[in-house]
This record gives structure tokens, C-alpha cells and sequence, in this order.
């Protein structure tokens, strides 16, 4: 697969409106969890995606695997697999389990367990520099993740040795039980970034041309992306809640949720 | 044996250029001689044992035959989550490495005593559990887990340590014949691994005993059916292990005979007495004989 290299939000759009709509009715069908969660990070994804993934030279560490319906739901509408096979999502016997698993096709990591995901990157991203490859790893990490002490080992490690890979936070600020600022403020997030001598960018994170122009910018240094966002965007009932972390929609909601993702989509595909 | 294990590592990556070697910040006067023969194939990761086990796993997604190599919990207990995860279930080619088994390190207190790790990583699917006897199967070991492409762990002791002259030669997760007592008939077998099978060794060469001595230096996986062969044709076993009696050597091996045994309709089974720490911390300075004697690890001497 090779990257897109200029913005088109109608692309971007169309995949967050597709993917969205999957999580919610995944979530839905299968009384699943974690909707909020997978909701907030679905335009990155999206944009991800549609403008910056390269088979050859990036790979992707979902570290937030409970997040996995909109991973999933991307990987599908990118054609990793065929959309029918997630109709199999967490049913017995299926390799779609409710935390990420590489035994899904694209899926680089199992991850579920939080702080993993960074130390196995930078791992890989220390082989490839030292390789003198161009790649570039991209780790998705929760807000409520950066509790986990094994993420600031790894990332003191990738700023000593200068590793190319982009750090992605999806910085909703709910975790499982509480906000971030009242469970463990994370807060000044971006000065512990920078302290860390690691350049950061904070960008509205559903904003596409936003994630765009920070994907953008130059790569051979590690950065992190703080994405702002909202748990279980755009959906006007679930928005901010922590509820949105555990119970998925009634078929109500579920309606409901549907609409709202279409018309907040729609107006970017439509122009 | 940890002389032989580095000595031995850079003999395996002059041949092997995926050999790679990852530390957590200590080594010292250890491993020099592969940080200066491979610089870009060393790595000290700093004192972060999660993130190295993580990034042990990343490296060996990039084709790498990776060796992490600390001090006793530190590469195993401190990251055991780590290991299980991004090591054993991604079936990552990484092969820890401990030194100071048991209580090595004994004046350095308890946090540096590891006598549960064998017990823990023997639960993990996936991971080969050793601890060599001596620095002969130390070699032996990394024969094997430096092709084999699954993950391992291995225990070593300190530095010094004597040769056992086998009667046999070794095959991975069989027993290993290390002192052929004088008994015409088969009686009494001790069965060990680690440094401690060393000193088991010596009393029964000293004592000229008439009982045999099995080193089992790759205790997961295991030749089951031949060490049940072997096993069943003595009367006594006496397991001696540096080691919580639970979850270890002797558990294993009681284990594998108790199920042969009730899986047959032989209605013996060999009398096994195991000989290890009962489920306590030592928390006095002492020598590492000084707490072997204390944890009552030389009570094996009462079967010579």
C-alpha cells in the first residue's frame, strides 16, 4: 500500500464516517466495551491511513488495544481483510478478540495490557536506525496508559538514541474510572514531553488537516503528537462520558449515534 | 559461567551476525569483550528491565537472536508481564540470561537472591527454563537456544565454577548422567540443576557413593517419557534444587513421574524426596553456602 501524499478530506472523511459507524455497530451488536475510547482516535486512524501508511516504511503499535473496534474497523475498510469477516468479533473461536491481536491481518502487536506497546517500537525503531532505514514507527498510546512507568522508560530511551517514531497520545482525559487530572494528572503533559527532549505538536485531534500537517512535518527525529480529543466523538449522547468507556449503545442510541456520525462527516466528504 | 556464557556469546556472534546483546546497565568487567568486539550489536538499555524485555522483542522482530542479560529477578520477576507478553506470546527470539541463581549473590540480601524465577518462567507457554549445572552445559545450552527461535531463559550462578565430567553426552531436556555411583542394582538417584548440583556432585564423588547423579539443565521442555524410563528403574529420588521447592525442579519431576504412574497400570512409583527452600526469604547477610546451609538445602547429605 502506498501513501497519498497530499490532504483530501472527502478521503479522510469518508474512512472516519465508515469506521465510526462500524465501531458503534460492533460495539452495539456485541454488547462490547470501550466504544468511548475506540471512538476518540478514529479521525487519526482515519488520516493515518488514508495519507501516511506505507507498508515498506512505517508500521503502526496500537498500545490502547481495548481501543480495538476502530483498529479493527480501519484495518477492514483499508482492506486488510474483508469488512464481513469482523461479524465474527469476539465470538467464540474468533481471531478478533476484544483487546488487539496480531493474529489479525495488519495488526503489528497484541496489546491490552497497557505500556507495552512503546518498548516493543522502540525496540524495532533501534534496529532500523541502526540499520539506516528510513521507517518510521507510529505507537498509539491512551492518556490514562501514560500511568504506566514502562512508557517513560522507553521514551527516555527513545530520546537518548534519537529514534524516528511518532508517538501518538489520545488525550481524551477519561480514563477507566475518573478524569485524568483527578485519577493521576498527567498535566503539563507537553512539558514532560519537551523535558524529555522530545519535540511536540498538539493538535485538535478531529481536526484532519490538523493531524495531517502534524504528520506532516519532519520525521527523523522522535516527536509526540498530543491529540485533544473526545471520548466517544461525535456521538451527542455518549460524548465526554465515562460511561461511554463501558456500556455500548441501545438500538436507540444506536440509531442515533449513527446520524450524528453522519452528519458530522458528511458536510467534509460532500464538498 | 558467566565467563564461559559471554566467551562463549562472542564465539557465537563471530559466526552468527544476528547475535545481539542487550543489558540492563551492569556487566562490568564481564562484558567488555563483546561491547568492544560488537559495538553495533551491544546495547546497555540503561536500568529499565521493562522496557528492555519490550525492546528485546522489537529488535528481534527485526531478525535479531537477542540475548538480555542481567542480575537474577531483574531480567525475569522485574519484567515478568513483559516476558509473557511481548516475549513468550509473540514467540520473540529472545534469550535472557541471569547470573547470580539462587543465593549467588548472598550477602547482597534478598532482592538479589533469585529462587522463585525458575518456578515463574516454567507457567509461561512458549519459553525453554534452564540452569546448567556447570560451565560445560552452559555451553550445551546455548548450542541450543542460540538456533532455536523461541524464546529461553537461563540461569547461570557466578564465576568459578568447576567441570562435572558427564558419563554421557547431553540432550536437551533429558537427564544427564553426572556421577555413576558403584550400586550393581539401581537404588538411589539424586537428580539437581544449577551450582548446586556441583556441590552434590563433589560429596558423592568424595563419599565414593554407591547412588547415581542426574544434572537436568533444560528443565522445560522435558523428555518426559525418558526420564520416566530412567526414574522407574530406582527405588528413591532426591531432588536437590537452590530453588522454592514450589514450582521447581523437584515439581517437575514429581510431576512427570506421578503422572506416568497414574496414567499406567504400574502399581509403583519411585519415593521422591525433594530437597529445596521451603517458602522463605532469607533475611541475613550470609555466604552463599552460609545460606544454602541455613535454608537446609545440604540436608540432601542425610541420603549420601
Amino acid at each position: 500500500m502506498k501513501p497519498q501524499t497530499k490532504f483530501f478530506h472527502p478521503l479522510s472523511a469518508n474512512a472516519a464516517l465508515n469506521i465510526s459507524s462500524k465501531v458503534i455497530q460492533m460495539c452495539s451488536e456485541k454488547k462490547a466495551a470501550h466504544m468511548g475510547g475506540a471512538l476518540s482516535i478514529t479521525d487519526f486512524l482515519s488520516v493515518y491511513y488514508s495519507f501516511f501508511y506505507d507498508d515498506i516504511v512505517t508500521s503502526l503499535y496500537y498500545s490502547k488495544g481495548h481501543a480495538c473496534t476502530s483498529l479493527y474497523a480501519a484495518l477492514a475498510h483499508f482492506n486488510f481483510f474483508d469488512s464481513k469477516e469482523l461479524e465474527s468479533y469476539s465470538e467464540n473461536g474468533s481471531i478478533f478478540t476484544s483487546h488487539v491481536s496480531h493474529h489479525v491481518p495488519g495488526v503489528e502487536l497484541s496489546t491490552g495490557s497497557l505500556g507495552h506497546a512503546l518498548p516493543v517500537a522502540s525496540g524495532v525503531s533501534y534496529a532500523k536506525k541502526i540499520a539506516k532505514s528510513n521507517h518510521v514507527s507510529c505507537i498509539i498510546l491512551s492518556d490514562g496508559e501514560l500511568n504506566e512507568g514502562s512508557n517513560w522508560e522507553a521514551l527516555l530511551f527513545i530520546a537518548h538514541h534519537q529514534l524516528p517514531c511518532t508517538i501518538v497520545i489520545d488525550y481524551n482525559k477519561l480514563q477507566s474510572f475518573g478524569k485524568t487530572n483527578e485519577v493521576l494528572d498527567l498535566e503539563p503533559l507537553s512539558k514532560k514531553f519537551e523535558a524529555f527532549n522530545l519535540e511536540c505538536i498538539v493538535v485538535d485531534g478531529h481536526n484532519h488537516s490538523e493531524i495531517f500537517e502534524a504528520l506532516s512535518s519532519p520525521n527523523n527525529s522522535p516527536r509526540v503528537i498530543i491529540l485533544n480529543t473526545i471520548k466517544a466523538h461525535p456521538l451527542k449522547y455518549a460524548m465526554n462520558t465515562l460511561e461511554s468507556h463501558y456500556y455500548p449503545p441501545t438500538e436507540d442510541q444506536l440509531i442515533e449515534g449513527l446520524k450524528d456520525i453522519q452528519e458530522h462527516y458528511e458536510r467534509h466528504i460532500c464538498k | 559461567m558467566r565467563d564461559t556464557f559471554v566467551n562463549n556469546l562472542i564465539e557465537l556472534a563471530e559466526q552468527d551476525k544476528k547475535i545481539f546483546l542487550v543489558c540492563g546497565d551492569l556487566g562490568f568487567n564481564v562484558l567488555e569483550g563483546f561491547r568492544d568486539s560488537f559495538p553495533d550489536r551491544f546495547l546497555n538499555g540503561g536500568i529499565s528491565e521493562q522496557n528492555i524485555a519490550g525492546l528485546c522483542s522489537g529488535l528481534s522482530r527485526e531478525g535479531y537472536t537477542v540475548y538480555f542479560y542481567s542480575i537474577g529477578n531483574f531480567p525475569t520477576l522485574r519484567c515478568m508481564e513483559q516476558i509473557r507478553y511481548d516475549i513468550a506470546y509473540h514467540n520473540a527470539n529472545v534469550n535472557i540470561v541471569a547470573v547470580g541463581g539462587g543465593y549467588a549473590y548472598g550477602s547482597l540480601s534478598t532482592s538479589h537472591h533469585a529462587t522463585e524465577e525458575i518456578g515463574m518462567l516454567r507457567t509461561i507457554p512458549n519459553i525453554m527454563v534452564s540452569a546448567p549445572s556447570d560451565p560445560s552445559e552452559v555451553k550445551e545450552i546455548m548450542r541450543v537456544t542460540s538456533t532455536n527461535p523461541s524464546p529461553s531463559y537461563m540461569r547461570l550462578n557466578r564465576s568459578g565454577e568447576e567441570i562435572i565430567n558427564y558419563h554421557e553426552p547431553f540432550i536437551p531436556g533429558d537427564l544427564h548422567l553426572a556421577y555413576k555411583g558403584s550400586a550393581e542394582t539401581k537404588n538411589k538417584a539424586f537428580v539437581s540443576n544449577g551450582a548446586i548440583c556441583y556441590e552434590v556432585y563433589k560429596d558423592l564423588l568424595d563419599a565414593k557413593s554407591a547412588d547415581d547423579l542426574f544434572s537436568l539443565p533444560l528443565i522445560k521442555p522435558l523428555e518426559e517419557s525418558s526420564i520416566v524410563n530412567k526414574l522407574f528403574q530406582y527405588n528413591e529420588i532426591i531432588v536437590v534444587e537452590e530453588h522454592q521447592l514450589i514450582g521447581g525442579l523437584g515439581s517437575a519431576i514429581q510431576g512427570i513421574l506421578y503422572d506416568h504412574f497414574s496414567a499406567s497400570d504400574n502399581s509403583y512409583l519411585p519415593k521422591v524426596h525433594r530437597i529445596g527452600i521451603q517458602d522463605t526469604f532469607q533475611n541475613v547477610a550470609g555466604s552463599q553456602d552460609f545460606l544454602r546451609e541455613k535454608a537446609g538445602l545440604f540436608n540432601y547429605r542425610n541420603h549420601i
